[in-house]
């Protein structure tokens, strides 16, 4: 493989030239209620080659890999008519490298009857619980194998498998339907999908009392966020924007963020790093043959640092940071976070907890979404707090702010960093990448907090 | 572009299903198969040039009174792909269906534009620039960037009873956007359509971008309370449509979790509100003569004159509910088929644009959210953070609202709605809506912004 890459990058008229061929394999199986909803698997071969020329990418990919030498040749011509006023790379040592996947427990070698039966009591556990209308459960599996060359001399074989469990219980009364869902994943784990028995009874407990649960006012209020959507936060909130493509070239976004600016207090520490071990954002390489590494982005509440592609990095005169990542062949590789989390801090949760007088405590999470300035995420459990206390349950509230105002406003985190690999991130049409992100409880002052 | 499906594409989906049918007692296969071209220009530049290539063939087979699908795209390895579509049938769901028989005289759709083939990568490039120099002095200060694609793809389907049938399509996409940044305010805008045909007109998407930056330049303060909110055509697209469209879904009807459940015949909506699914249009990206498992399509009332009329079946739901399929069928390579729309019509009515915002007076005017889909969807809960709208005093737009939560829930607000639009905007080339002006939508604006 590696000769006959090498062999189909050489000669040609580029900047620089990259090829890849993956290999992927899927499996999931899906229920609703009781009954296999959904059971299937693929598998699928391709590749793409990209050429740099003149600050201008050409970009082909296929699913028969024939002619390699042919594809890079288009790749090269597109990036020539693309080509206009220069850009600057950065370039690298040749690396040749073969890393061992991580594989505590392949779940390509589960016997397909151990996973089916697994949700199916999973499935018990959730309608054991009276009033139960209906549950979805899945799990599935993904396993990218990546062989990478580049115009540097680069080979680089790399193999990922990603996990992916998740399990929702829907109760409803009249025409009121309430849920409340897990999401969880791990790299190359089947592991973390077994022993969640209680956890699926407490899931369809939470969603038949969501029933009886009032909706929050809509207004601010300060709130308590645990690890996982505290996690959530730092990805939607400030992840996205650390990502140098959206800045690059854009000398206003420049200004915003510049190296140096303060963006929270001394207690504020944000980092992300594919080269923090065994998690779902985890890699050796990215998809640019970069080496993995750890990015202080926040540093005592100062913008210290920021994801780059060797593009972004060139062009803004900074160090690469390995975070160009394709989700497979059909797409370029694009800046990415990978793990991605606030440290912890030294007070603990209960003491965040104890000091606010009229606050909502949000838990779990359906989602998030950015626009770089102003972003959104949902909290799938919420509790008032009224004189530092947890009371009453609420409906599931959607959180919004302004990053900047709401980074501001981070005034405590406690010391139980805890880290969510439930999550896929979008961006760019490529969607769900593996990604993990977490948090110690957090809280923010002024936090608006969505409601009817 | 070669001109697929190719014979080698139907002499592999041919033995392919010979091979399943002497395995199981009913079987499908299709190949789908696509080649498309974006043109991206990133801050006012030319950036990539791509061709992207995919191919792949897939199965769902029937044994045993259960199913199972799989995909690959090699092709010499059809027989694997069989033989573990029969494996994971093992545990597949139950199945009762039927396959249909082939319907002779389903009138052929066209979706394919031969003017496709006369469009070329420099004359995409082309266009990219002009799009960049139009919208350029709408607001010099903003940085704009364009993406434009054409493509050309295919989809070929047999099943064991003989169905037969392939359908060709052409794309052709142009967006534009721009952002506009002071201080930290960051202000987006955007543009764009896309259909079979090649469309070089460039002036109604500059048109939207300057009303956009008209209304939106200056910040407004944000009112706050349960209020008249006008939701433009995208935002009846992305708000008030996602959680109708699963409520009207087969599985989760059958699932007992969607409010819409036995109510066929009911007034659930507003008596002006009708909404169509019409997969026979012509040369509409979504249209097709046949669903994704062979059943022929037909124009249908999805909601008329706010009465349900249907709920959105494919095979499986359809025989589990014991209903007819409703021709909704859709899917993906490797996994099962599920039930969607084509081609929506939400039908206008009689309100200008002034109407309405005479009959809002103070309100707010929604065009983008962010952060949908979060919360009760089935339950019909719908909101997000305002990425685009304005504030309405007075019958007048005074400018664009920011850090603002909007919240509502569609089976309540489009029960009594203010006024529908009588002009319908296209999008994406799959939905064709007017405006839509709803009373007590809650609006939270978050008061330390600047």
């Amino acid at each position: 493989m590696r000769d006959e890459m090498t062999q189909a990058l050489s000669g040609h008229n580029a900047d620089y030239i990259e090829l890849r061929l993956e290999e992927l394999d899927t499996n999931h199986i899906s229920m609703r209620g009781h009954e296999i909803d959904d059971i299937g698997g693929s598998t699928s071969r391709g590749g793409a080659a990209r050429a740099y020329v003149n600050g201008a990418w050409g970009f082909v990919t296929f699913t028969q890999a024939d002619n390699l030498r042919e594809r890079v040749a288009t790749a090269v011509r597109q990036a020539h008519l693309a080509s206009g006023e220069g850009g600057e790379l950065v370039r690298g040592e040749p690396v040749i490298a073969e890393p061992a996947p991580v594989l505590d427990n392949d779940p390509f070698l589960i016997p397909l009857d151990r996973k089916v039966n697994l949700l199916q009591e999973y499935v018990e556990a959730m309608w054991a619980v009276p009033n139960i209308q209906s549950t979805s459960i899945g799990s599935g599996d993904r396993r990218r194998v990546t062989h990478f060359a580049n115009s540097e001399g680069s080979y680089i074989r790399q193999e990922r498998v990603d996990v992916t469990f998740r399990a929702r219980a829907m109760a409803r009364r009249d025409g009121d339907v309430q849920q409340y869902g897990v999401s969880v994943g791990s790299l190359g784990d089947y592991n973390i999908l077994e022993g969640r028995h209680d956890e699926m009874r407490e899931i369809a407990d939470k969603a038949v009392a969501l029933l009886d649960a009032p909706q929050v006012e809509g207004r601010e209020y300060t709130v308590i966020c645990d690890p996982i959507l505290g996690g959530v936060f730092a990805h939607e909130a400030f992840g996205h924007l650390s990502e140098s493509d959206f800045v690059y070239e854009n000398d206003q976004m420049k200004e915003i963020m510049v190296l140096g600016r303060r963006f929270g207090g001394q207690h504020l520490n944000i980092v992300d790093g594919a080269s923090v071990p065994g998690l779902r954002g985890s890699y050796d390489y990215d998809d640019e043959g970069i080496a993995a590494r750890k990015s202080d982005l926040i540093r005592e509440g100062v913008l210290v640092g920021r994801l780059h592609s060797r593009e972004t990095a060139g062009k803004m005169g900074e160090g690469v940071t390995g975070n160009a990542r394709a989700m497979d062949y059909r797409f370029p590789p694009i800046v990415r976070m990978t793990n991605t989390f606030i440290e912890p801090g030294t007070a603990t949760a209960e003491e965040l907890i104890s000091e606010v007088k009229d606050g909502v405590y949000c838990k779990n999470w359906y989602g998030g979404m950015t626009s770089m300035e102003m972003f959104t995420f949902s909290a799938g459990e919420a509790y008032r707090i009224r004189n530092g206390r947890i009371e009453e349950l609420l409906r599931p509230v959607v959180l919004s702010g302004n990053v900047f105002t709401t980074l501001e406003n981070l005034d405590a985190v406690a010391n139980d960093l805890d880290m969510n690999q439930g999550g896929g991130c979008g961006k760019g049409g490529q969607s769900p990448l593996p990604v993990s992100n977490g948090s110690p409880h957090i809280r923010i002052q002024n936090c608006l907090v969505g409601g009817a | 572009m070669t001109q697929r499906p190719t014979d080698a594409d139907l002499a592999m989906l041919e033995r392919t299903l010979a091979y399943a049918r002497s395995k199981t007692t009913a079987a499908e296969v299709f190949v789908s198969e696509a080649e498309s071209t974006p043109v991206s220009f990133e801050a006012e530049k030319l950036k990539e040039i791509s061709t992207r290539q995919t191919w792949g063939l897939g199965i769902r087979v029937f044994a045993n009174g259960r199913m199972g699908v799989s995909s690959t795209n090699h092709p010499d390895k059809v027989e694997e792909l069989v033989d573990r579509a029969i494996e994971l049938a093992r545990y597949g769901p139950e199945s009762e269906l039927t396959l249909p028989d082939p319907s002779p005289g389903t009138p052929s759709i066209e979706t394919y534009d031969p003017a496709i083939e006369e469009v070329t990568t420099e004359a995409m490039v082309e266009a990219g620039r002009r799009l960049l120099d139009e919208a350029k002095p709408l607001e010099p200060e903003a940085l704009y960037g364009a993406n434009l694609t054409y493509s050309t793809s295919s989809f070929a389907f047999l099943n064991s009873n003989g169905v037969n049938f392939g359908h060709r399509k052409s794309g052709f996409g142009l967006f534009v956007s721009g952002t506009l940044i002071r201080g930290t305010d960051m202000f987006f805008i955007g543009e764009g359509d896309r259909g079979c045909s090649p469309d070089w007109d460039m002036q109604r998407h500059i048109d939207g971008m300057r009303q956009q930056i008209e209304w939106g330049k200056e910040i407004a303060p944000t009112p706050a309370g349960h209020m008249p909110v006008l939701f433009m055509p995208r935002a009846v697209s992305s708000v008030l449509l996602g959680p109708f469209l699963s409520g009207i879904n087969g599985k989760t009807v059958l699932q007992g979790s969607s409010p819409l459940e036995g109510r066929i015949g009911e007034q659930v909506f507003d008596k002006r509100l009708s909404i169509v699914d019409d997969p026979t249009l012509p040369l509409k990206p979504p249209s097709r003569s046949y669903d994704d498992e062979g059943v022929p399509s037909r124009e249908q009332f999805l909601v008329q004159d706010g009465v349900l009329r249907t709920i959105l079946y494919e095979l499986q739901s359809a025989s589990k509910a014991g209903v007819e399929p409703t021709g909704s069928a859709s899917r993906g390579l490797g996994a099962m088929p599920g039930a969607g729309t084509t081609y929506l019509t939400i039908e206008p009515s009689d309100a200008s644009f002034d109407d309405m915002l005479h009959t809002m007076g103070d309100g707010v005017i929604v065009e983008r959210l962010i952060g949908m889909g979060q919360g009760n969807v089935l339950g019909g809960d719908a909101g997000g953070n305002i990425l685009l709208g304005y504030r309405v005093q007075g019958g007048e737009v005074i400018g664009r609202v920011k850090d603002t939560m909007l919240h509502c829930n569609i089976y309540d607000i489009l029960k009594d709605i203010m006024a529908i639009g009588a002009e319908s905007t296209e999008l994406g080339g799959s939905l064709a809506t007017p405006a839509i002006l709803c009373d007590g939508v809650s609006i939270a604006p978050k008061s330390d912004s600047e």
